[in-house]
């Protein structure tokens, strides 16, 4: 069943507040092949974002599959890198729904935030696969 | 880290092409590192089950190898601006040999402040895995 266009333009803020660890800055770094240090590589924003894009999408309101999600497109701008420490806040808005051919294509923004700060803005494309014929 | 230099770049000029292989132990490490543990970028029976062909590569870590390709080249890892990329096709992974993305890129247009922007290409087995896959780069003067 396609999305409503009603929750064009809906936001919703993270429940928690999430402060950067060595820990899992270090493990990004592992991951993608790169020196150990206490700056975080470009895409390690979508740790954070991507979460909380399943969280909303999962949510009981909007109840799509995640299981079903394919990702289409990924964008980011960064007014700086993100560091050890950081305490970040979380705010995706849903910027567009679109429904072709019975799958929900769905781009969402997410707003890394340190208080007042803008850190890191992403947008990510999401296709959700309607069911088999 | 010193960046590159601005005054040395010109449209056309070229990021030196690099390449990666990707292995399945890399997409368990990327798996626990980023928190996407979707089965298809482990379990094969899993992602032949959903009709892929194989086990596939996160996007997001192709994305990420795409990222150090240019930091790398710009010699800065914050140097970037803006990222963004379309995935287009999966990097297949199979079990007993690693998967090998060839990145190439160039830049594409002088900008103010020092920055450049560039366009990269990604090919997995021969087919491209990224597209329209740009970035603004920082650079020193």
């Amino acid at each position: 069943m396609a999305l409503s266009p009603e929750f064009l333009g809906r936001a919703y803020r993270a429940p928690e507040i999430h402060t950067v660890t060595a820990d899992e800055v270090h493990a990004f770094l592992r991951a993608v092949g790169e020196p150990i240090g206490d700056i975080a590589p470009p895409t390690f924003a979508i740790k954070l974002a991507l979460a909380e894009s399943e969280s909303v999408m999962k949510s009981p309101e909007l109840g799509l599959d995640w299981n079903r999600v394919v990702h289409g497109d990924q964008r980011f701008e960064y007014r700086r890198a993100i560091h050890v420490g950081d305490v970040l806040d979380c705010e995706t808005v849903i910027e567009a729904i679109k429904s072709v051919a019975g799958n929900d294509i769905i781009t969402t923004r997410c707003d890394l935030m340190s208080g007042t700060e803008l850190v890191v803005r992403s947008w990510a494309v999401l296709f959700f696969r309607g069911p088999e014929k | 880290m010193s960046r590159l230099s601005y005054s040395s770049l010109m449209v056309g000029s070229v990021l030196p092409e690099r390449t990666f292989e990707i292995t399945r132990a890399d997409l368990k490490r990327y798996a626990d590192a980023s928190g996407d543990q979707n089965p298809i970028h482990q379990d094969e029976a899993f992602a032949v089950s959903v009709g892929l062909p194989n086990l596939i590569a996160h996007g997001m870590y192709t994305m990420a190898l795409a990222g150090k390709f240019i930091t790398d080249w710009a010699g800065d890892i914050t140097a970037l601006q803006e990222f963004g990329v379309r995935f287009t096709k999966p990097v297949i992974v199979a079990a007993d040999t690693p998967a090998v993305v060839i990145f190439s890129g160039s830049v594409t247009e002088l900008l103010s402040n020092n920055s450049v922007k560039v366009e990269i290409q990604a090919i997995s087995a021969g087919v491209k895995v990224l597209g329209q896959a740009r970035a603004i780069v920082s650079c020193d003067e």
